[in-house]
């Protein structure tokens, strides 16, 4: 009886495991002509869940960097050349400013819901 | 505007890849780069952005007038525009431990050196006359 539960519950946590990589949605922004882009058009703010990925791909034909000091992520993607893309992971709720350090107009805001 | 600036603004645009940085009206990026200046012994930007690839980097100038305004780099160790195109020329050496990766040896011949200087003594406008404005004077 014991082990059936245990096995249950095994069987429970892997679902919610599945789930959950399941609802974790992925997003892309682009550096673009120096700005961060989205869907082609110039983003300065967007929102996603806690767990989400947001790919930060760099189209310009110079080098980009992509960071982070805010207290809910703290990252520094270093510098990447064009065709290359760098993923985030938002894993607790807050507000991140995430900017290009070689380029400061870069800056944009995700909330972390 | 002379054939070797003409030919100069080609090889700014191209070969020498200045306009990386040095773009747009004013030849400024407005962004902060590491560009491999020997004497540098200065973080520049990493002291209000502590990001590695701030490390020594210092903000893009514009070029407008640039034939006016030397000594040249923020250390102020080359005289002449021309020592400035042989470091680029040279791709520049890593101080404070980093180098901006579009900082690569040029190759460029002695001819194109020179219409680049050639095309940045073009960006010399005519002197213009400030007056200092009157201000308003509070009784």
């Amino acid at each position: 009886m014991q082990i059936h539960t245990i096995q249950k519950l095994i069987v429970a946590c892997l679902f919610a495991i599945v789930s959950l990589g399941i609802s974790a949605a992925e997003y892309t922004v682009e550096q673009q002509s120096k700005q961060f882009v989205k869907d082609g058009k110039l983003v300065e703010k967007m929102t996603v869940n806690a767990g989400d990925t947001i790919h930060f791909k760099n189209q310009d034909p110079w080098f980009h960097n992509v960071f982070s000091l805010s207290d809910v992520k703290t990252f520094d993607l270093g510098s990447y050349p064009k065709g290359e893309s760098k993923a985030v992971v938002f894993d607790k709720a807050g507000m991140a400013e995430v900017e290009c350090a070689i380029h400061p107009q870069m800056f944009m805001e995700i909330e972390v819901k | 505007m002379s054939d070797s600036a003409k030919r100069g603004f080609k090889v700014f645009t191209g070969k020498a890849r200045c306009a990386i940085c040095h773009s747009g009206f004013n030849f400024t990026d407005n962004g902060f780069h590491n560009i491999g200046l020997p004497e540098n012994k200065d973080e520049g930007r990493y002291a209000i952005k502590p990001i590695k690839v701030m490390k020594g980097a210092f903000k893009t100038p514009t070029l407008r007038d640039i034939a006016l305004t030397a000594p040249y780099m923020h250390t102020g160790e080359f005289a002449t525009l021309e020592e400035v195109v042989e470091h680029y020329n040279s791709g520049g050496k890593k101080s404070m431990g980093n180098l901006d990766p579009n900082m690569r040896p040029l190759k460029l011949s002695k001819k194109q050196k020179a219409d680049l200087v050639a095309f940045l003594r073009s960006l010399t406008g005519d002197f213009r006359e400030v007056t200092a404005p009157e201000l308003p004077v509070n009784n």
